[in-house]
């Protein structure tokens, strides 16, 4: 999959609060979401956002020291540490997972058996990457903002990202996409 | 001894008191918390009176926290629809 050299650009303006929108993207500032340039298939540019996410997220867990634990990975992984903290304090109170150490296996494992992705066009575009039964949510740039299972009797991501008023975009993951997941975070 | 579980009730509530509890403008998972209280506004009479207690100090808490709220990124969003949910409620319960 092609590199998308301005997501950097754009993850690090959205940092100092401009938007530069992905390569193969315009911003549509009134509506708030960034939509197909001219000439490329809201699905293509759908699969270059996924590929994006996936890969950032693949760089960064490779960059990380190889004696952490779980949690210490997931912490690095995160969009930040406050985030990732509530977040887990978020994740027992529904009961979904017991400890930030359960919360990393669970996730990792769902991420070394990704299926398919579902990017949400928004002002931030976000990637939902799907296993059987977890979601894991992905900021452009790779970085996790949210990681929870999915139950089939609550409105799914795309139910809810539609609420927004966003376009959401089935991705299918590429077989690199898949190798590298499995590869990074299955199990050593 | 073996504790029964608990109910999806009951679990449904505790996620709701902690997302409200553990918010987190920037977590990404608000829509969890409108869908938890949509469900338990569906769901109203497996709940407890001791847990219907409970859901209606977590809905003050909610509607201060949406009250606070700036801005209109999507979590906040997601708030403010929650805060829609439980004032229609409260409609319905006073009707």
């Amino acid at each position: 999959m092609a590199r998308v050299p301005l997501a950097r650009g754009a993850a690090a303006n959205a940092a100092v609060g401009a938007l530069v929108p992905p390569v193969g993207f315009v911003l549509r500032p009134a509506a708030g979401v960034v939509a197909p340039a001219a000439g490329v298939t809201r699905s293509a540019a759908a699969d270059v956002l996924t590929g994006e996410a996936i890969g950032g997220l693949v760089q960064r867990a490779e960059q990380l020291p190889g004696d952490l634990t779980d949690e210490a990975r997931l912490r690095q992984l995160w969009t930040n540490d406050t985030s990732f903290d509530q977040h887990v304090k978020r994740r027992i109170a529904y009961g979904h997972a017991t400890s930030a150490a359960h919360l990393a296996e669970l996730t990792f494992a769902a991420l070394a058996r990704a299926q398919s992705a579902q990017v949400a066009l928004g002002e931030y575009p976000v990637t939902a990457v799907e296993s059987p039964g977890w979601a894991t949510l992905l900021t452009q740039d790779g970085r996790i903002k949210t990681a929870y299972p999915i139950e089939p009797d609550r409105p799914s991501f795309t139910d809810n990202q539609r609420r927004l008023g966003y376009t959401v975009n089935e991705s299918a993951l590429t077989e690199r996409s898949v190798q590298n997941l499995a590869r990074v975070f299955g199990p050593h | 001894m073996n504790q029964p579980s608990p109910s999806e009730a009951s679990r449904t509530l505790r996620g709701y008191l902690g997302h409200i509890e553990y918010w987190d403008p920037d977590g990404g998972d608000a829509a969890l918390m409108l869908n938890a209280r949509e469900w338990l506004e569906a769901h109203r009479s497996q709940l407890t009176a001791a847990e219907q207690a409970d859901l209606a100090q977590a809905d003050e808490r909610l509607l201060a926290l949406a009250g606070a709220a700036v801005g209109d990124a999507p979590e906040v969003a997601f708030l403010r629809m929650t805060a829609e949910a439980v004032s229609a409620s409260r409609q319905r319960l006073a009707a």
